[in-house]
């Protein structure tokens, strides 16, 4: 059954990019030369590119240096045409990418907001109110009234995020901006971009950054060499982008009675035992993290501990993972462990020998019972009237 | 002679003028110099500085601080408007990277003419241009005009052009951050490889493990000027601890809004909220990881209704919600009348982020019930030993217990 279109703010459809080389003269052929001549080679930056953004949502695109994820955004923001395929665009677009566009050094912070607003529709009269959420939000302070070649290149990105997004758009065409500026200012963009998606707006970001992907996106697809070699859930995306090389698992490893889901109760003691065997001599250390992998909400490690030792001689151990009154709330949490050789040097990077995690698409999940409660954690505490002394 | 840098008095001056048109008249009546100078913008101020051979220098300073700036006067792209920088050897540097790639063209063909340019035979580049290729993992592509590689290429394309010319005086401007960690590994090798051959290098970077990786000096630029020379670990801590304290006041200010002290109803206010970190009476903003903390609040409530209560909550800046909990008003009454509470974590558990603390008076549990009195402050959490391979939520302790069976 045909969608309607209104679920669908963005669709491409088989889409292909080439560029020509330009060899030598070409210019010239391509004047004066029959359109035969004019075809020499070629490059595909991409092929048979075809996804769909439904309405409300925000599709990662993962991909390494040159794997054409440049081109595709530039596609979809028409920078560039397509070779071939059709991308349909149900909406008013808005780039945050090649930062501005219509950047011309010579105006100033101030000057470009307007010109950036006046082609984007905003009335005259609404003008003055933008313009100081933009000053404010860019934090550019007296700098906003000069001339942006006078700005550092944080500054001026600063200044085209915060330009870029202070109205709804309907969708968004991301590239890598929200990496721009100082941790304070990062944290300020998330909780912008979250805000107009909880609006409804809907968009593209492109990006080799995994955890963005995680936080913003349901949906992702993993680019290389101009193709998309996957297409699905945002944590199998990020799986199939990381493509990280397995351990062995010859020296040592978790045994096959590993139970893939393990249970602890919020606030109490909680217990991981893991089974590990060992079958080299080599000093083994035990890693392990509790993450949230909340997909399209976020990815953040909560809990952290590495360099717990098991062993050094071959054998079979019973590993117990203790962790005090448990401060995870109610819930579902990843839970990778690592199992790492020793190594004498402190700074020295850690051989890894096995492991369990979902970035290797195997990783083990913590279930965490517990009553429900608004905060992610569940801290532990003590409390009395002010000027008792504690007991 | 040997390699040296010498910056002797340096200034910058960026003319800053009102309008494109008036700047064009200026430059037409030649009165651009005079006019544009009293009102301009000092990016570099007043900076003497002496590099010499086998320093690898970094330079940190936020954004704006004139780093950039100064690199592009030590490469000889921009003139300084007063003072004198001389340079003895040769400059070669990374700024804005792909600048200085022929676009049309190709990767092989521009390693040539760079090479060229370096003043090298074509037979030096010959024994080298394998051993660059390789470097820059372009594959196919060397054979392509550059105007087709991407950003990242183009990026890998001139470091590994540049670090195997073995160049004199090695600028390098953020390079590093561009490409993949994998690559930013292999050109931290690189460069730590051209140093031990008795060279310059200056890096300008807003990471400060590059900095501790590869320099072995380093000078902290504030306002054009240098505040700090010293060793890299020294001057990156002073840096971080510099920006955090004027981010804290920043955001002070910026939460001025947020930060502070209403009440909704008269006869009913939160008298104040402190923070005390470890066995410390004064209120503190700053709490190191894995300390104890005691929140102390005093509050004024004229009728004791039997719901009221006080609501904490602990909020990172980003909007998660990390702790919240209700106390009865009834229960903390003090002999004076007022309502006094502190709770206490023995071991704070927050990972080292900034947060929020929202003490509200209300007049029940129930949702949409009446306020009666708020009050906020901010806070951050430090931690002198960061833990390896990410940064947690929480700082938390996991025991092992081993049995072998």
């Amino acid at each position: 059954m045909e969608r309607l279109p209104n679920a669908v703010a963005l669709r491409c459809t088989n889409v292909e990019k080439t560029f020509a080389v330009q060899r030598e003269q070409r210019v010239w052929r391509i004047l004066f030369g029959s359109q035969r001549d004019a075809k020499g080679p070629v490059i595909h930056a991409l092929r048979d590119i075809s996804m769909e953004v439904p309405r409300g949502k925000i599709v990662g695109i993962l991909g390494r240096n040159g794997a054409g994820k440049s081109t595709l955004l530039r596609l979809l923001g028409q920078v560039y045409s397509p070779t071939s395929g059709h991308i349909e665009i149900f909406g008013q677009v808005a780039g945050l990418f090649e930062l501005g566009g219509m950047g011309n050094p010579n105006l100033t912070g101030r000057e470009y907001a307007v010109r950036y607003l006046q082609f984007m529709g905003a009335a005259k009269r609404d003008l003055d109110g933008i313009l100081d959420d933009i000053a404010d939000f860019s934090e550019l302070g007296e700098a906003f009234d000069q001339r942006i070649r006078t700005y550092s290149s944080g500054m001026g990105a600063r200044l085209y995020f915060a330009v870029a997004t202070v109205h709804q758009h309907e969708i968004y065409l991301i590239d890598e901006l929200l990496s721009v500026g100082d941790e304070h200012f990062q944290a300020k963009c998330w909780q912008r971009m979250r805000l107009r998606l909880l609006n409804g707006a809907s968009g593209v970001l492109v990006t080799h950054d995994w955890t963005a992907i995680i936080k913003l996106c349901d949906q992702a697809c993993v680019i290389e060499g101009g193709r998309f070699s996957f297409t699905g859930p945002s944590d199998r995306a990020v799986v199939s982008y990381l493509k990280l090389p397995m351990p062995v698992a010859s020296a040592a490893r978790f045994a096959a009675n590993l139970p893939l889901e393990h249970v602890a109760h919020s606030g109490r003691d909680a217990c991981i035992r893991l089974p590990i065997e060992i079958i080299e001599n080599v000093a083994v250390d035990c890693s392990i993290s509790i993450e949230i992998l909340r997909i399209g909400i976020g990815w953040e490690i909560v809990i952290l501990s590495n360099s717990i030792p098991v062993g050094d001689t071959p054998g079979v151990y019973d590993l117990a993972l203790t962790i005090p009154s448990l401060p995870l709330a109610r819930g579902d949490y990843s839970l990778n462990v690592f199992l790492t050789q020793r190594t004498a040097d402190l700074g020295g990077a850690r051989t890894g020998l096995d492991c369990k995690s979902w970035t290797y698409g195997n990783g083990l999940t913590l279930h965490v019972e517990g009553e429900r409660r608004k905060a992610v954690v569940a801290l532990s505490f003590s409390s009395r009237r002010l000027g008792e002394q504690c007991q | 002679m040997s390699l040296h840098v010498k910056i002797d008095r340096v200034s910058k001056v960026f003319p800053v003028g009102n309008s494109a048109t008036g700047d064009l008249v200026a430059a037409m009546t030649g009165t651009s110099e005079q006019a544009a100078l009293p009102e301009g913008k000092v990016v570099v101020n007043d900076v003497s500085l002496s590099i010499e051979v086998g320093e690898r220098l970094g330079i940190v300073g936020r954004n704006g601080a004139g780093k950039s700036t100064l690199l592009h006067m030590i490469a000889g792209l921009s003139d300084p408007t007063s003072g004198s920088i001389q340079v003895n050897g040769k400059v070669t540097s990374i700024m804005t990277l792909g600048v200085g790639l022929r676009d049309d063209l190709s990767g092989r063909d521009n390693i040539y003419v760079d090479g060229e340019i370096q003043g090298r035979s074509r037979t030096e580049v010959d024994a080298v241009i394998e051993q660059v290729i390789e470097f820059a993992e372009l594959g196919e592509f060397i054979e392509y005009p550059v105007r087709t590689y991407s950003t990242g290429m183009k990026a890998r394309l001139a470091f590994a052009m540049i670090s195997h010319i073995d160049p004199e005086i090695l600028i390098i401007d953020e390079a590093l951050s561009v490409g993949d960690a994998s690559f930013a590994a292999k050109a931290t090798a690189r460069i730590l490889e051209i140093c031990s051959r008795g060279r310059i290098v200056i890096l300008v970077s807003h990471g400060m493990q590059a900095v501790r990786d590869i320099c072995n000096r380093c000078i902290y630029l504030k306002d054009g000027q240098i505040v700090m020379d010293g060793t890299p670990e020294a001057v990156t801590k002073a840096y971080i601890d510099e920006v955090r304290e004027a981010d804290e006041a920043a955001l002070m200010q910026k939460f001025q809004s947020h930060v502070g002290n209403r009440s909704f109803r008269l006869g009913s206010e939160i008298e104040w909220a402190s923070l005390l970190s470890g066995d410390g009476e004064g209120s503190c903003v700053r709490v190191e990881a894995a300390s104890r903390l005691r929140i102390q609040v005093l509050a004024h409530h004229e009728n004791t209704d039997s719901h009221a209560l006080l609501r904490l909550r602990i909020v990172r800046l980003d909007d998660l919600l990390l702790f919240e909990n209700d106390f009865s008003v009834l229960d903390h009454v003090l002999d004076n009348g007022k309502i006094g509470i502190e709770i206490e974590f023995s071991r704070l558990a927050l990972g080292a982020a900034i947060y929020r603390l929202d003490v509200v008076l209300l007049e029940s549990a129930q949702e949409g019930a009446q306020r009666y009195a708020e009050c906020s402050t901010i806070f951050e959490v430090f931690t002198m030993d960061p833990p390896s391979g990410g940064k947690p939520m929480l700082f938390y302790p996991v025991t092992g217990c081993v049995r072998a069976i």
